[in-house]
């Protein structure tokens, strides 16, 4: 299926919807990363969220991940409460040190299927299904050492496919690649999430890459005790391109929210240095 | 690539030989220049003892002995030493006990423990192989502590989004992310078991190379402990790469790229 694919609204039956709801979180003693943040994403829906550094980003998908836990409010996907970590929600990593050093690609794909029990034969098949659809193939019987920044991303989101999660958690998951590797799997992402009905959590700090990708997209103010400023829904038709006149209004409005926050953040660094 | 590895190795070769040939010149020059020949003995006389002593089969007893005991200290105490890291490096509280008492145990050495050994174990097998096993377990178990301690989070992190259980995180991530270090761990125990092994056979020594090294001093036969002294440093280093060689043949794909 291409990009021009239509999202079809797929509801309940995937599973992937997710709410935050008033949500507070604190490490420890320490002052609040979160303070009051809620937002939803619908099944299906390509949802980014945008944000001056260090206004908790990570920390929202680390809530929803399971990996950490609300000082207040509740977290829920698929309908019910967060409590711990699960296949329901997988999440695809900045860094491919998730990635695990000792098996082939083949097998890091595989891997959730280990876990789940599945036979070796099964696993293999699913897992070169997965891989020939992110264009690893050929590549199975390397090592993640043996390969590139792109095709260890690659990996990574093949093995959240394999296992037909209906949520996948992306953090700032092309960060670190180069623009030209990062453009081609911007393209084959939205291809992907949009054939297979995904919801996505995409977490970014590049205005452009919100825009390419999201269906909506969610400004986060400035920390400590960051919230969801407003959210855009972004209207224009896949596949979108940097150049169109829509796309730089977009890209202008957005970035004037980001800068208001990034202005308050260093009023107040200002404010507490005095 | 293929013609120019080999040269590499070819040049890596004959530079190793060199060096030999240039140590062997070295001691023999030193060996000349002593005024007492009886305290300095050269390669070529300490070389006629070996062959003797290879001869008269004492060589190979006393070989034997010593690999013997390294190999029961070194397999009992790695064994040790990684259930111990692993414990230490899982469980929090099993790390604040243990941690003292391992940095302390580990900076003592094994000499210091010969008496007490004596009289707790006696002078037979079990001391000896006791101040092995002692020798060999802190440093296995710090190293693997370090490597389950050090495993990546996003690697775990990972596990848990597919569900692994405690159990399925800890045989399919933990352990596999931590065998370089259990190998590097081991590879240090294994130089302390040979310079331990000389302190080992001083209790009631009838045999082994350390035997050999000691009872040399009794009759002023130094070429007889620069016998023991090559023969235990040829071991060394030839135990060290047969270790690193099988290691790398069966954990291939566990150590770094």
């Amino acid at each position: 299926m291409g990009p021009e694919a239509t999202r079809a609204p797929d509801g309940a039956a995937r599973a992937g919807n997710i709410g935050v709801r008033h949500v507070t979180f604190a490490f420890g003693g320490a002052p609040a990363v979160l303070e009051d943040l809620s937002f939803d994403v619908a099944s299906g829906e390509f949802f980014v969220l945008l944000g001056p550094s260090g206004c908790g980003k990570s920390t929202v998908m680390n809530l929803i991940a399971g990996f950490e836990h609300p000082t207040k409010g509740s977290v829920i996907a698929g309908g019910r409460n967060v409590d711990v970590a699960g296949r329901d929600r997988v999440v695809i990593f900045q860094d491919s040190d998730s990635l695990y050093g000792w098996l082939t690609v083949r097998d890091n794909v595989a891997f959730p299927l280990r876990v789940l029990g599945v036979t070796a034969r099964e696993r293999d098949e699913r897992a070169v299904a997965a891989l020939k659809l992110v264009g690893l193939q050929g590549h199975e019987g390397k090592y993640p050492a043996e390969l590139s920044g792109g095709m260890k991303q690659r990996t990574q989101l093949a093995r959240a496919l394999v296992l037909d999660s209906p949520i996948l958690l992306m953090d700032e998951p092309f960060a670190a690649l180069d623009a030209q590797t990062r453009s081609i799997l911007q393209d084959e992402l939205v291809q992907i999430s949009v054939a297979m009905r995904r919801t996505v959590l995409f977490i970014t700090h590049d205005i452009g890459e919100a825009i390419l990708l999201g269906d909506r997209v969610g400004i986060m103010r400035a920390g400590p005790a960051s919230s969801i400023k407003e959210t855009i829904p972004i209207e224009l038709p896949r596949p979108r391109r940097r150049g169109s006149v829509e796309f730089g209004a977009l890209y202008e409005r957005i970035h004037q929210s980001i800068s208001e926050e990034v202005q308050r953040a260093l009023r107040r660094e200002d404010s507490l240095l005095k | 690539m293929r013609t120019g590895l080999a040269q590499q190795r070819r040049i890596g070769a004959a530079g190793y030989g060199l060096s030999v040939v240039v140590i062997l010149a070295l001691w023999q020059y030193g060996s000349s220049q002593a005024i007492i020949p009886l305290l300095f003995p050269s390669p070529i006389r300490t070389c006629r003892v070996a062959m003797r002593l290879l001869n008269e089969g004492r060589l190979a007893i006393d070989v034997v002995a010593s690999l013997r005991r390294i190999a029961f200290g070194f397999m009992i105490g790695s064994s040790a030493g990684i259930v111990l890291g692993v414990l230490m490096g899982s469980f929090r509280p099993v790390r604040i006990v243990f941690d003292p008492y391992v940095q302390f145990f580990r900076a003592l050495p094994a000499l210091a423990w010969i008496p007490a050994a004596m009289v707790w174990l006696g002078t037979g097998e079990e001391s000896k192989i006791a101040l092995l096993i002692y020798t060999t377990v802190f440093v296995v178990a710090l190293n693997t502590m370090i490597g389950v301690a050090g495993v990546h989070t996003n690697q775990l992190r990972a596990a848990l989004c597919f569900g692994c259980s405690d159990w399925q995180a800890f045989y399919m991530v933990k352990a596999p992310a931590t065998v370089p270090f259990m190998v590097t761990g081991m590879r240090l125990a294994m130089g302390n078991c040979f310079s331990t092994i000389v302190a080992a056979e001083l209790l009631a020594p009838k045999d082994g190379v350390g035997y050999l090294i000691f009872s040399a001093r009794t009759w002023m036969q130094t070429e007889y402990a620069f016998v023991g002294i090559v023969i235990l440093g040829l071991l060394g280093l030839i135990i060290d790469r047969a270790f690193m060689l099988v290691m790398r043949r069966a954990l291939r794909r566990f150590l770094p790229r």
